[in-house]
């Protein structure tokens, strides 16, 4: 059958309450920081993507105006070359090849020639000198029809393979051409001519390279012309060999500004710029892995931090925790290490809160008046078995006296008087050592004078038919004992042991002190005990012992003593079978005062007789 | 003790967490810069010549690309596979991969096992014999329909009237797979055409031949060789062939040769790099061989921008 959940919450561990503290604490607080962090993350990431595309917007507004500036230098090479070179010269006198070898000695770091073409596509005059390829027709070429189309303007081509002079060393060269349409005067007619400079593509693909390769986290930036035809891209072999693809035919539907594309996929944002003069589009390109790549570093920082926090706020939440819970796990302790019959101690609850230090005295006060109320009820218990002990004890006075008085009668009968005075007079002492003024601790002297004149008593009584010998050391005879603990074992002893034998008997006592232990043994040479009834003799449910009511004085006087001094004392028997049995009081050693007397018959000296 | 042992376990992960950290903003930190990520060597037959221009810029491209630090070895005419290999193992020893341009595979099995077995393989314009297996990669054109394109370039050119004409094959070296099928597939491409193979040779076999009407020269270096020696004019035979170099787009700018096919080696060289690059970086990926394109170029078309594109590679 399964168990509900009820049963299930009830059953599982409880937890301390430092561990509550702690968890509690670190769970909100690793979640404030969490969402703490999440959210500044957040902010820094809007605002890096903001500035990341406010500085590549500048970056690319800062290269359009470069471009330009590159540009309008072409254009400025070419009207100074037209202005001050071409329309000054009447070419039947001559040509204009050394200024023109000039301007391109100044500017061929840029440069990669000059050329000025009759309208039939004749060389007029070139620099730097140089062979025009045979069989060339250059008004086929893009740059001479779009000048000769557009004759108020000047034209920039795309960039192209330069194919106009011959170069025996095999060089091609990538140019960007701008061409006009000039006038030329021959013998003071005027005519209209090309002229054509050719930069070098480089001067363009440097400077973009070069802006290119500042930037690692993938963006980079384009050049296309109006139509969306590639002029410059860092990529432009791979775009041209089919390997990877560019986004630029959607170019011309974009306004000059910030968009945002997605392509192949990928998310990006393009800004876009348009160059003076030529209509072309300088694009950057921001891809979203380009922003994800500059936050990643952020990210695991931001990571980093947050668990190094959560870890360090661990840590201090440990330490308040123990600080709010000490006082508490302090009382806890307190109450577990307190054995019975003890209360709290103060110093269990003194530093703690006032909710705990008032806990700690209530549980304090409560503990105390719990021990009176279980001493008392201990007292009351342990006065009422002495109580029945002294009962079960005098109950054996009144058969004792009956056969003693019995003997008595008989001896006077017998004409015995002097006997019988001597029976009463041992009669006499029993009772006045029985009554000890209603003490229960006795010297040991009156101990033995007891058990002395009972024996005498019993010996008349069963005809000495046994023996009784007391081998006791005088020197202990001021040591305490409890009154009739030895009477009830020698009455044993006689009616167990030796009242039968058809030998005689012989009953030993013996007293020693070993080790602050004052031990009295009686030894009889009488029927012994098999061991299974010596092993119950002593306890309470005595019902292996055999029915003819053995043992009960030995039960009654080993209780005494261990009620009267603790557990650790009382009788030991040893017997065998046909050889004897002895029997051993175990007592602590104190010798007799009445001081001490009355200190060991307050029930609270008891057990701590030692 | 227990409780005692789980807050030094908390402490120590603290500290390892704090060392951890550390190590990566730092190896980030080295991340940005340019540090090249794996090292690849490439060998080819004749290194500077002007045939492997375009192919030194696509590897150079793609070793850019793929941050790899590239060892392309400068090396002579080879005169026996023996020699390349010295050359191949004493590059590959101090790289992740090796491309190579193997002169010889009639007998190449071994050296191509046992160079992929060690590393990473990249091999260009040779076609592998089928038993090497295919634990590297192989690009290069479809050389077989190289030699048909060729073929059928004669025919759009000539017409009917290539019934009447000869025709001397130069050849290459043929200890070459591409050069065999090259050639295989130009004889294939002629055969019904109805024009005379006057000669097959190498070098200048015309010499010793004869002029035919038409010479094909089906690799860069004979094409190069026969655009120097042979005179044009309406005597001269029409040169056609095979070829990537400057030289050759120069004759066929100035009319020395009528038409040649150009493989796009570019892309060879950028593929023979990022195939390898992406080789190391997957291991479990197998590599698979590719094809690159070829174009028809002739005079009129040398100045396309689709064609100069390629012709004339533009290096960022």
């Amino acid at each position: 059958m399964s168990r509900t959940g009820s049963e299930k919450t009830r059953q599982r561990m409880p937890l301390s309450i430092n561990m509550i503290i702690l968890s509690s604490f670190t769970a909100i607080t690793a979640a404030a920081i969490l969402l703490i962090g999440m959210t500044l993350y957040r902010q820094f990431a809007d605002r890096a993507r903001r500035m990341m595309m406010e500085s590549t917007e500048q970056l690319t507004e800062r290269a359009s105006v470069t471009l330009e500036d590159k540009l309008f230098s072409m254009r400025k090479l070419s009207d100074a070359m037209y202005y001050s070179v071409i329309k000054d010269q009447d070419f039947a006198d001559g040509n204009v090849d050394e200024a023109m070898n000039l301007f391109y000695e100044a500017n061929k770091d840029t440069l990669i020639s000059f050329a000025l073409f009759t309208p039939g596509g004749n060389l007029v005059s070139a620099a730097p000198s140089a062979i025009v390829k045979p069989d060339l027709d250059v008004t086929r070429e893009t740059w001479f029809v779009n000048a000769q189309n557009q004759v108020e303007n000047l034209h920039f081509s795309l960039p192209h393979v330069q194919n106009l002079f011959d170069d025996p060393n095999y060089r091609y060269y990538w140019v960007i051409s701008l061409s006009r349409v000039t006038e030329l005067t021959f013998n003071g007619v005027p005519r209209s001519g090309v002229l054509l400079v050719d930069m070098k593509y480089s001067t363009i693909t440097q400077m973009l390279d070069e802006i290119n390769a500042t930037n690692s986290t993938g963006q980079y930036m384009y050049l296309t012309d109006s139509d969306g035809t590639i002029i410059y891209h860092p990529k432009q072999m791979q775009i041209s060999s089919g390997l990877t693809q560019e986004n630029n035919l959607a170019v011309p539907d974009y306004e000059d500004g910030i968009t945002e594309e997605t392509f192949n996929g990928e998310s990006r944002v393009v800004i876009t710029d348009t160059i003076a003069y030529t209509g072309w589009r300088l694009i950057s390109v921001i891809p979203a892995s380009s922003f994800s790549l500059t936050l990643s570093q952020m990210r695991y920082f931001v990571f980093f931090v947050i668990t190094i926090m959560v870890l360090a706020v661990i840590l201090i939440n440990r330490l308040v925790a123990e600080r709010i819970s000490r006082p508490v796990t302090s009382l806890d302790e307190a109450i577990r290490e307190t054995g019975e019959h003890e209360a709290i101690s103060d110093e269990a609850f003194r530093n703690g809160s006032l909710e705990v230090t008032h806990l700690g005295q209530t549980l304090q006060e409560y503990q105390i008046r719990n021990n009176q109320l279980m001493n008392d009820v201990v007292r009351e218990q342990e006065e009422k078995r002495r109580s029945e002990l002294d009962a079960l004890q005098s109950q054996i006075n009144p058969h004792f006296l009956y056969n003693t008085l019995d003997s008595i009668v008989w001896m006077i009968e017998s004409g015995n008087s002097k006997e019988a005075i001597q029976m009463i007079t041992q009669l006499a002492n029993i009772f006045r050592i029985s009554l000890s003024k209603g003490h229960t601790i006795i010297p040991l002297e009156d101990e033995l004078r007891h058990a002395e004149n009972y024996m005498r008593i019993q010996n008349v009584r069963f005809k000495n038919a046994f023996t009784a010998r007391f081998d006791t050391d005088p020197a202990l005879n001021r040591y305490s004992t409890v009154k009739l603990i030895i009477q009830p074992i020698l009455e044993n002893a006689i009616y167990y042991g030796v009242k039968n034998m058809d030998e005689d008997g012989m009953i030993i006592v013996r007293d020693w002190v070993d080790e602050g232990v004052l031990y009295i043994s009686v030894e009889d040479n009488g029927f012994g005990m098999p061991k299974e009834v010596v092993d119950h003799l002593l306890d309470e449910d005595r019902s292996h012992v055999r029915s003819k009511g053995s043992g009960v004085g030995l039960y009654n006087v080993h209780q005494r003593i261990r009620l009267r001094y603790g557990p650790q004392y009382g009788l030991t028997i040893e017997s065998e079978p046909d050889t004897g049995t002895v029997v051993i009081i175990k007592l602590p050693a104190i010798p007799y005062s009445e001081e001490m007397r009355e200190v060991l018959e307050r029930p609270e000296g008891r057990g701590s007789a030692e | 003790m227990k409780r005692n042992r789980i807050w030094f376990i908390l402490l120590i992960a603290a500290v390892l967490l704090g060392l951890f950290g550390l190590r990566y903003l730092s190896r980030t930190d080295l991340r940005d810069t340019d540090t090249p990520m794996v090292a690849v060597s490439v060998v080819v037959d004749d290194s500077t010549n002007g045939r492997w221009t375009r192919f030194q810029a696509g590897i150079e491209q793609a070793a850019d690309d793929y941050r790899v630090a590239l060892s392309y070895a400068v090396t002579p005419k080879f005169n026996s596979i023996s020699d390349e290999e010295a050359v191949i193992r004493s590059e590959a020893s101090a790289a992740d991969a090796v491309i190579v341009q193997l002169i010889d595979t009639s007998d190449t099995v071994e050296l191509i096992s046992s160079l992929c077995a060690e590393r990473v393989l990249g091999l260009v314009d040779t076609d592998a014999p089928a038993e090497a297996g295919d634990n590297f990669a192989s690009i290069t054109a479809d050389n077989t329909a190289i030699g048909t394109a060729l073929a059928d370039l004669l025919k759009e050119q000539y017409g009917d009237k290539l019934r009447d004409m000869t025709v001397g094959i130069l050849y290459g070296n043929q200890k070459m797979r591409s050069m065999q099928e090259r050639l295989a597939g130009f004889r294939e491409g002629i055969a019904q055409s109805g024009a005379e193979i006057f000669w097959e040779g190498s070098g200048t076999a015309w010499e010793s031949a004869g002029l035919p009407d038409i010479v094909i020269a089906l690799d860069n270096d004979s094409l190069e060789n026969a655009a120097d020696a042979l005179e044009t004019g309406e005597e001269a035979p029409a040169l056609y062939g095979v070829g990537c170099s400057d030289k050759t787009i120069y004759a066929l700018d100035h009319g020395q040769i009528s038409a040649m096919i150009v493989p796009d080696e570019f892309q060879m060289g950028y593929l023979a790099l990022s195939d390898v690059v992406a080789r190391i970086n997957a291991p479990n990926i197998p590599m698979l061989p590719r094809e690159i394109p070829f174009t028809v170029i002739t005079r009129t078309n040398l100045y396309d921008p689709a064609n100069a594109a390629f012709l004339f590679p533009v290096i960022n």
